[in-house]
C-alpha cells in the first residue's frame, strides 16, 4: 500500500469551493464534476469525440448501458457539463411512463416538452433557454447587420436589413423536414420582437415548445402563419431543426440526453414497446447514417434493458444487429467503446479508492490543512461503509463521498479526533444503501408510476441522481 | 361411445332417475283399461259381407227369398260368435288385469320394503337403489365407477373415480348451413366447469338415490378423479348425516351440484387453467371418533359384495335391473346363481337395451370391455375386534425367513394383510422387540402401534410408551409423518395409563428434537415463552406464538435463512426481535406481552380423546395436558410479535436486497426503535466482515488515467488555472514575456475583423482609449463597441479567462497582463514593446480590480446595478438598458450570468425567470462584495 498522495491538479478555488459545496450536500458539482471523475478513461473519452465531431457537422448516438450505481447518469451528466462549458446546446429528460419516444396518450410529445423545458446552454444551465437562444440570435443578427453594412440601430434601413438576414437564415431551415413551418414561427417570433409584440413571441415559444392540443389553437395563436403543431409523430424531426438552427446561429451542436430508458423496458404492451424501439431505431438510423446533423443523442439505460431478447432492445432484431458487440470483441473479453454501445461496470474497490484519496486531498486543499488520513484509513473507511446496512458493494458513490466528506469535515473541525474513532465509533452511522432497483418488480406493477423504494423521481431528489456513479 | 353430455342437461336427468329409483308409479288404470278396449274391440269384430252377397244374389239369381235368408243368416251367426269371442276374452282380460295390478303392488311392497330397509341402513337394500339409478341414468353416466361400502359403525363409506378433465368433451357440435355439423372447440373454463359439476351431479345424483330416505344415515363419500399428473386427488368429499329432506334441500334442478355438496356438508374440487384445487378430505369433525379415510378396494369388495348377496329380489324387479354381464374367467355354473350375485360382478350404466331378464344367460362381454362402473359393499369389521385379535397374536414370533411383501392401507390392522404380509409382519415385530429395526412399510408400523396404544406386547403401559418411543424414533427419518401421529399417541398413552406428570415430561423431554403440533407444542413452548426463553424455542413454537402455520413461510426467508454464526440467520433475526419487542414492551406498560395475553384472552385446558384418528377398540378416555394461554390473531403478543417480526424481515430484505416488503407492520414508535436497534445490530454481527484490497499498481494507474481525463476534459476552459498542469504548460520567455501568447493568438483568431480592428486601434492608441473615440468608430466601421466588446472578452473568458478589455471611466484599456501578447500577435514581434509602455494607462488601477471583477463588462454591471437596486420598475429599468445596448432584458440577464460562470464566483447569479428579475440567494455575499468593489473604482481618481 502506497501512502503518496495521488496526483491531483491544482484546481481553481472557485471550482474546489463549488465541488466542496455540492459533494458536502451530495449533489452533483455545476462546474467541477471533472475533477471528481475517476476511471471510465474509455467511455470519456468516446463520447468527448463524439461531442467534437458534432461540432464538425456529424452526428452520435450512444447507448450508456450499466447496472444500477454504475455511473451512467454521471458519464451523461459529465458530457452534459463537457458541453454546456464547450457552446453546445443541451437537451436533457428523464423517460417515465408519461414521457416516453412514443405513445398513444401523447408520451411523445410529453418527452418532447420535457426536453425543451431542460433545454440549456452555458448561461442557462438549469434549462429554459429557448427564449435566450432566440434573442441571442436576433442580437447576433443585429450586430452582424452592423457590423457588415455599417448600419446603426437608428438608421431606417436597419430593421430592413437585419429581417432580411433573419429571412435567410429561417428560408435555410426549409430544406429540412417540417422546415418552412419552422422558419414560420420563427418569423413570426421576429415580428413579435419588432413588434414588441410579447403576446406574438409567447405564442412562437409555446409553438416550439409544443404545447398547443391543437392545429386550431396553434394556428390562431400564431396569425396563421403555421397550420400544423409539434406532435407524438414529428417531435423528433424538430429536434433535428433545433439542432440545425442553433449550429446556424454560432452553436458547436444539440446534443439529447435520454436517461432512465428502463422505462422502454418496462412498457408491458409488446406493440407499444416496440414501437418506442422503432423511434429510437429511427434516431439510431439518422444518427449513424449522416442524416442528422451536428446533434448527439445519449441514451442511459440497464444491461437489462439493452440486452434482454425478450423485452429488452435486443428483443428487436433491427435494433439488436446494429447494437450487439461484436463477437470478436466478446470472445476476446475486450471492450469496444467505438460501438454505439458504451458498457459500465460497477466501480471497483481500486475506482472507489483514488475517488477518496482525490476528495481527501480536495478537503485538505480547500481547507489549507495537511492531510491526516492515510491510506491505510481510507481502506478501513471502505469497509466500513460495506459493512453497512444493505451495503453489498459501492452501488451509489454519492453516499460514499458524503459519508467520507462528512468524517473529514468532522476531523477539520475537530483536530482532537482520530479518523478511526469517528468511523467506527457507535455514533456514526453511514447512510443506508439505496435500494436498488427491480425491473422486473416494476414490470408486474406497469401502469403504475416506479415504486417509491426505487430512485427519486421528483422534486428536491432529482438532483442526486444525477450524482449517482 | 356415447359423447358426454354437458352437466346442466344431464344433471335433471339423473335427478329424475335418482327419484326414479326411489319410487314406484301406481297401477296404470287407464291404461290398461285402453288395452283391454282394444282387445276387446278386436274379439267382438263381425263381417257385413254375408248380407250384402244375399241381396245382390236375390236380385241377380232366381228363388231371391232363399239367398236373402241365407245372407242375413250367416251375418247373424257371425254377429253371435263375434259377443261369443268378446265375452270371453274380457273374461281373460279381467283376470289379466287383475294379475298385472297384484303384481305390480308387489313390486311396489318390493320397493317399499327396500326403501325400509335402506332407511334403516342395510347394505344390499342401498345397493338395489343404486342399481335401479344406474338402470335409469342410461349412458350418461359412462366413466363413473363408484363402490359403496358399510362401515361396521352402520355408516357408509362411497368412494369412486369420477370422469377426468381429459374426458371431459373439448369440442361441442353444432347443426351449422346446409344440416352440416360444426364442431365448435369449447372455452377451458367450460370443461372446468364441467368437470367439476359433472362429478358433483354424479354424486349427488347417487347420494340422493341411495340415501334420499327419510331417516339420516351417516354417510363419507370420497371420490376421486386423476389430475393432470395422473395422480388420484379428492373432488367430492362429504361426512354428514344424510335423509332425504336434507338433499332435497340441497337440490335444485337449476342449481349446480357443487352448491348441492357444499350445503350437505361436503366439499367438492375445482379446476382452473389446468391446476386443480382438490376437495378437503371427508372428515367427521368432532362428532365421531375417527375420521373416515376412504380408498377403493375393488377387488376386495367385489369378493365381499359376492359372498353377501342375498337380497331377496322377486322377478317383478327383474325389468328395473340394469344388464348383466358373466364373469369371463369363470365358468357360468361356477358363479353364484341368483340376481344380484350376478349383478354384483359389474354393473354397466348405459346398456338399457340389453336389459333383459338376468337369470339368461347373456352373451360375454365385448373383447376389451371393462366394467365402468362397479357397485359393491364391503361387510366385515377391522377395528372393533382389534383388541381382542391382538391379544391372539401378541405372543407370535415371526418367521425370521419370511420375506417382505409390500402393505400400504389406511388403518392397517391384520384383517387387511394376506398370509403373507402377516408372516412378515410377525418377522418384522420380533425384530423390533429385539431392537432390530429393519426397513419396513410404514402400514405395518402402525399395526405394531396400534397394538402397543393398547398395551398389548408389553408389560405395562410405561413399557408400551417406551417402546413406542424407540419406534418412532427408529423410524421418523424414513417416515416424518409419524411426528404427526405418535407425539400425540405417546403423550396420551402416558396421560391414559401412567400419568400426567409423564405425559407432560415426555412433551418436554421431545419438543426439540422433534416437530410436534399443536397443543403439545403450545404445552411445551408456554414456559420458554414465560422465561422469556427465546433462544431454545423451536421455530415450530415461535410460530405458534406468532398465529402462524410455519415461521416465516415465503420465498425470502427460503432463500436467505441460511446458517450464520451456528443459526438460521432469519430465525436468529426473528428471536432477537421478539425478545427487543417483549423487552420494550415490559418496560412501557409495566408487564410481558404474554401476561397481558393472558389476562385479555385467558387460558384454555389442553383436552381431547385420546388416541385420536388411530384403530382403539377400547373406550376412548379424555386426556388433560394442562392449560395454556389462549391465542388469537387478536391476542396482544401475537400482534406485538407479528409486526415485531414482519419488521425484522424487512429490514433483513433491505441488506440483502430483496425486493418486498411485508405488509402490516403496526407498531409504537418506541418498540420500533428499539427492534430496529436490535436488528441492525444482529446483522452487523452476523454479517461477513469484507476484506478490502486493493491493488495499489491499478489504483495508482488509475490516477494517472483520471488525470488525463480530466485534462482532456478541462482542454481550453480551465488549464490556464492549473498551475504546473502539464497539458498546457506555459512558455515563457527568457524575458518574461509573451507567456500566454498561445492562448491570445487563440482568442484573436476568433474574433471578427470590427472586433480585432478595435484591439489594434487600442494598441496604436497605447493601450486605452475612450469609448467614443473617433479612432475607435472608424476603426470599427460604426459598428456599437458594447456588443464588440462583448465579442472579444466572451472569448477572452473561455480562453484566457478573464476580460482582455475592461471599462474604467468611459476608456477602453486591455488588460496589462496580455499587452506584451497583443503587440506581439497584431505586430508579429515586441519590437518597440518596452514595459514603459506596458505600464501606462492603467497601472495605477490594477491592483484595486479584484479578479472577480474582471469577468463582468460594464453592461453586465450595470445590468446588476439595476437589478439590486431593485427601486422603482426594475423590468422597466432592463427594458431601457438593454434599448440602449440593443438587447433586450432577456439578453442582459444571459451575459451577467455568462460572466458569472465564467467569473470566480462560478455560477449564475440572477433568476432570469423570477419577475422581476432577483439574485439567486446564494450569490447575495459575492454581489454585495463585487458592489462593494465598483464603488471603491469609481472613488478612485481617474
Amino acid at each position: 500500500m502506497t501512502s503518496s498522495a495521488p496526483i491531483t491538479p491544482n484546481i481553481p478555488r472557485r471550482i474546489l469551493t463549488a465541488v466542496m459545496n455540492s459533494v458536502s450536500a451530495g449533489v452533483t458539482p455545476r462546474t467541477g464534476i471533472e475533477y471528481l471523475a475517476v476511471g471510465r478513461t474509455a467511455e470519456i473519452g468516446a463520447i468527448v469525440t463524439d461531442l467534437d465531431n458534432v461540432s464538425e457537422g456529424s452526428a452520435a448516438f450512444r447507448v450508456v448501458s450499466g447496472p444500477f450505481g454504475s455511473g451512467k447518469s454521471f458519464l451523461l451528466q459529465l458530457a452534459r457539463n463537457y458541453a454546456l462549458e464547450r457552446n453546445y446546446v443541451v437537451m436533457d429528460a428523464d423517460l417515465s411512463p408519461e414521457r416516453r419516444l412514443t405513445g398513444s396518450q401523447g408520451q411523445g410529445l410529453a418527452l418532447y416538452r420535457e426536453l425543451t423545458s431542460n433545454l440549456a446552454t452555458k448561461s442557462r444551465p438549469d434549462g429554459g433557454a429557448l427564449a435566450t437562444i432566440l434573442e441571442r440570435w436576433i442580437s447576433g443578427v443585429q450586430t452582424d447587420v452592423m457590423r457588415t453594412q455599417g448600419l446603426s440601430a437608428t438608421d431606417a434601413a436597419f430593421p430592413k436589413a437585419v429581417e432580411s438576414q433573419i429571412v435567410a437564415t429561417v428560408n435555410g431551415m426549409e430544406g429540412l423536414v417540417h422546415g418552412f413551418d419552422f422558419g414560420q414561427v420563427l418569423a413570426t417570433y421576429w415580428n413579435g420582437y419588432v413588434e414588441q409584440n410579447d403576446e406574438k413571441k409567447g405564442a412562437a415559444l409555446r409553438w416550439l415548445r409544443g404545447e398547443y392540443a391543437t392545429k386550431t389553437e396553434a394556428r390562431e395563436a400564431l396569425g396563421g402563419a403555421v397550420r400544423v403543431m409539434i406532435d407524438d409523430d414529428v417531435w423528433y424531426d424538430y429536434v433535428k431543426l433545433l439542432a440545425s438552427f442553433v449550429t446556424a446561429i454560432g452553436y458547436k451542436g444539440l446534443i439529447v440526453i435520454l436517461d432512465e430508458a428502463v422505462n422502454l423496458y418496462k412498457i408491458s404492451h409488446t406493440q407499444a414497446r416496440l414501437a418506442n424501439y422503432e423511434k429510437l431505431l429511427t434516431i439510431l438510423n439518422d444518427c449513424l447514417q449522416g442524416k442528422a446533423r451536428h446533434l448527439a443523442v445519449l441514451v442511459g439505460g440497464t444491461p437489462q434493458m439493452v440486452e434482454d431478447p425478450r423485452r429488452g432492445l435486443f428483443s428487436y432484431d433491427a435494433i439488436r444487429t446494429r447494437l450487439q458487440e461484436s463477437r470478436f470483441a466478446s470472445q476476446a473479453g475486450l471492450r469496444d467503446v467505438t460501438g454505439p454501445i458504451i458498457a459500465l461496470d460497477p466501480l471497483s474497490f481500486e475506482e472507489v479508492f483514488v475517488l477518496l484519496q482525490n476528495l481527501r486531498r480536495l478537503h485538505a486543499t480547500y481547507h489549507n490543512y495537511p492531510e491526516r488520513v492515510a491510506d491505510a484509513q481510507l481502506k478501513e473507511f471502505m469497509e466500513e461503509t460495506l459493512h453497512r446496512l444493505g451495503a453489498q458493494r459501492f452501488s451509489t458513490p454519492r453516499e460514499v463521498i458524503r459519508d467520507f466528506v462528512t468524517v473529514l469535515n468532522l476531523m477539520q473541525q475537530n483536530p482532537s479526533l482520530d479518523f478511526s474513532v469517528i468511523v467506527h465509533g457507535a455514533d456514526y452511522k453511514p447512510t443506508p444503501a439505496a435500494q436498488a432497483p427491480s425491473e422486473a418488480a416494476d414490470i408486474d406493477a406497469e401502469g403504475a408510476p416506479p415504486s417509491p423504494g426505487g430512485r427519486p423521481t421528483s422534486g428536491a431528489d432529482d438532483k442526486f441522481k444525477e450524482f449517482t456513479l | 361411445m356415447t359423447e358426454i353430455s354437458d352437466w346442466t342437461t344431464a344433471f335433471p336427468a339423473w335427478l329424475a332417475a335418482a327419484r326414479g329409483a326411489r319410487s314406484h308409479p301406481p297401477f296404470d288404470d287407464a291404461g290398461r283399461a285402453q288395452v283391454v278396449a282394444n282387445k276387446l274391440g278386436e274379439a267382438g269384430k263381425f263381417s257385413y259381407l254375408p248380407p250384402v252377397i244375399g241381396i245382390i244374389a236375390a236380385v241377380v239369381l232366381p228363388y231371391h227369398w232363399v239367398w236373402l235368408i241365407i245372407g242375413f243368416g250367416v251375418f247373424g251367426f257371425g254377429i253371435w260368435r263375434g259377443r261369443q269371442r268378446r265375452a270371453a276374452a274380457d273374461a281373460e282380460l279381467h283376470l289379466e288385469t287383475a294379475k298385472f295390478r297384484a303384481a305390480h303392488l308387489a313390486a311396489g311392497r318390493v320397493l317399499d320394503e327396500t326403501l325400509a330397509k335402506a332407511n334403516q341402513g342395510e347394505a344390499d337394500a342401498v345397493r338395489v337403489l343404486l342399481e335401479r339409478f344406474s338402470s335409469r341414468v342410461g349412458d350418461s353416466l359412462r366413466g363413473l365407477t363408484l363402490d359403496a361400502s358399510r362401515l361396521p359403525d352402520g355408516s357408509f363409506a362411497v368412494g369412486g373415480r369420477g370422469l377426468n378433465r381429459a374426458d371431459v368433451p373439448a369440442m361441442t357440435s353444432r347443426i351449422g348451413r346446409g344440416g352440416r355439423t360444426f364442431y365448435d372447440k369449447r372455452k377451458a373454463g367450460e370443461i372446468d366447469e364441467d368437470l367439476t359439476e359433472w362429478n358433483a351431479g354424479a354424486v349427488v345424483a347417487a347420494l340422493s338415490a341411495m340415501f334420499g330416505g327419510a331417516s339420516p344415515l351417516r354417510v363419507a363419500v370420497r371420490f376421486t378423479i386423476e389430475d393432470g399428473d395422473r395422480q388420484r386427488i379428492p373432488w367430492v368429499t362429504l361426512a354428514t348425516e344424510l335423509d332425504g329432506r336434507r338433499l332435497l334441500d340441497a337440490m335444485t334442478p337449476a342449481g349446480r351440484p357443487s352448491d348441492a355438496v357444499r350445503k350437505i356438508g361436503g366439499n367438492a374440487g375445482r379446476c382452473r387453467n389446468q391446476r386443480y384445487t382438490a376437495a378437503t378430505e371427508p372428515s367427521w369433525g368432532a362428532q365421531a371418533d375417527a375420521p373416515i379415510r376412504l380408498e377403493l378396494r375393488t377387488r376386495l369388495a367385489r369378493r365381499v359384495a359376492l359372498e353377501h348377496a342375498n337380497v331377496p329380489v322377486t322377478s317383478d324387479l327383474q325389468s328395473l335391473v340394469p344388464t348383466v354381464f358373466p364373469d369371463r374367467a369363470a365358468p357360468t355354473r361356477s358363479r353364484p346363481t341368483g340376481a344380484m350375485a350376478a349383478r354384483a360382478a359389474g354393473v354397466v350404466f348405459g346398456d338399457a337395451a340389453r336389459t333383459a331378464s338376468a337369470a339368461q344367460p347373456v352373451p360375454h362381454a365385448p373383447a376389451g370391455f371393462q366394467p365402468v362402473i362397479t357397485i359393491s359393499i364391503t361387510g366385515g369389521s377391522f377395528g372393533g375386534d382389534f383388541a381382542a385379535e391382538a391379544k391372539k397374536r401378541a405372543a407370535i414370533i415371526g418367521d425370521p425367513h419370511a420375506p417382505f411383501v409390500p402393505f400400504q392401507s389406511y388403518w392397517s390392522t391384520y384383517a387387511q394383510m394376506n398370509a403373507a404380509q402377516l408372516e412378515f409382519y410377525f418377522r418384522w415385530r420380533s425384530a423390533v422387540r429385539h431392537g432390530q429395526f429393519i426397513p419396513t412399510d410404514l402400514s405395518y408400523v402402525f399395526v405394531h402401534v396400534y397394538e402397543l396404544i393398547h398395551v398389548i406386547g408389553a408389560p405395562n403401559a410405561a413399557d408400551a410408551a417406551e417402546q413406542l418411543t424407540r419406534l418412532w424414533q427408529a423410524y421418523r427419518p424414513t417416515y416424518p409423518k409419524l411426528d404427526n401421529y405418535l407425539i400425540s399417541w405417546i403423550t396420551d398413552l402416558y396421560a391414559t395409563e401412567v400419568s400426567a406428570e409423564a405425559a407432560l415430561d415426555f412433551v418436554q423431554r421431545h419438543v426439540d428434537a422433534s416437530t410436534p403440533q399443536g397443543d403439545e407444542l403450545l404445552l411445551a413452548t408456554d414456559p420458554r415463552w414465560a422465561a422469556g426463553d427465546y433462544g431454545r424455542m423451536t421455530p415450530a413454537g415461535m410460530a405458534m406464538l406468532l398465529s402462524e402455520r410455519r415461521l416465516g413461510d415465503n420465498k425470502f426467508v427460503r432463500e436467505h435463512n441460511g446458517e450464520v454464526a451456528g443459526q438460521p440467520w432469519i430465525e436468529g433475526a426473528y428471536r432477537a426481535a421478539i425478545q427487543a419487542a417483549d423487552a420494550t414492551y415490559q418496560a412501557k406498560s409495566g408487564k410481558s406481552p404474554r401476561d397481558a395475553t393472558l389476562k385479555k384472552s385467558g387460558q384454555r385446558m389442553i383436552a381431547r380423546p385420546a388416541f385420536r384418528s388411530a384403530v382403539y377398540s377400547w373406550n376412548r378416555k379424555e386426556v388433560k395436558l394442562g392449560k395454556v394461554p389462549s391465542l388469537t390473531d387478536t391476542s396482544p403478543s401475537v400482534k406485538l410479535y407479528r409486526s415485531a417480526t414482519r419488521h425484522a424481515e424487512n429490514l433483513l430484505r433491505k441488506e440483502r436486497g430483496f425486493q418486498g416488503r411485508l405488509r402490516g407492520v403496526e407498531l409504537s414508535s418506541d418498540v420500533e426503535t428499539a427492534v430496529e436497534a436490535c436488528i441492525v445490530a444482529y446483522i452487523r454481527a452476523t454479517k461477513p466482515r469484507v476484506q478490502v484490497t486493493i491493488d495499489v499498481a491499478r489504483a495508482e494507474r488509475l490516477a494517472q488515467e483520471s488525470v488525463d481525463t480530466r485534462t482532456r476534459l478541462l482542454q481550453g476552459l480551465d488549464a490556464e488555472h492549473e498551475e504546473g498542469s502539464p497539458s498546457s504548460p506555459p512558455t515563457p520567455r527568457a524575458d518574461g514575456l509573451l507567456t500566454d501568447v498561445d492562448a491570445v493568438a487563440s482568442l484573436i483568431a476568433r474574433l471578427t475583423a470590427p472586433a480585432e480592428a478595435l484591439i489594434i486601434a487600442l494598441v496604436d492608441a497605447g493601450w486605452e482609449l475612450p469609448e467614443h473615440a473617433d479612432a475607435l468608430i472608424a476603426a470599427t466601421g460604426g459598428v456599437l463597441i458594447g456588443p464588440l466588446m462583448d465579442e472579444i472578452n466572451g472569448h477572452s473568458l473561455e480562453v484566457i479567462g478573464t476580460g482582455l478589455i475592461v471599462r474604467e471611466a468611459q476608456h477602453l484599456v486591455i488588460q496589462e497582463d496580455y499587452r506584451d501578447e497583443v503587440y506581439f500577435i497584431m505586430r508579429g514581434n515586441l519590437d518597440g514593446f518596452t514595459p514603459a509602455v506596458a505600464s501606462t494607462g492603467t497601472a495605477e488601477h490594477a491592483g484595486l480590480a479584484p479578479v472577480a471583477l474582471q469577468a463582468f463588462g460594464p453592461v453586465e454591471l450595470q445590468t446588476l446595478v439595476v437589478i439590486v437596486g431593485g427601486a422603482g420598475d426594475v423590468a422597466q429599468a432592463l427594458s431601457s438598458l438593454a434599448a440602449a445596448h440593443t438587447s433586450t432584458p432577456l439578453l442582459l440577464l444571459d451575459h451577467l450570468n455568462e460572466c458569472a460562470v465564467d467569473s470566480a464566483y462560478g455560477d449564475i447569479l440572477v433568476d432570469a425567470d423570477a419577475s422581476p428579475p432577483a439574485i439567486l440567494p446564494d450569490a447575495h455575499e459575492f454581489v454585495a462584495t463585487l458592489l462593494a468593489h465598483i464603488e471603491h473604482s469609481a472613488r478612485e481618481p481617474a
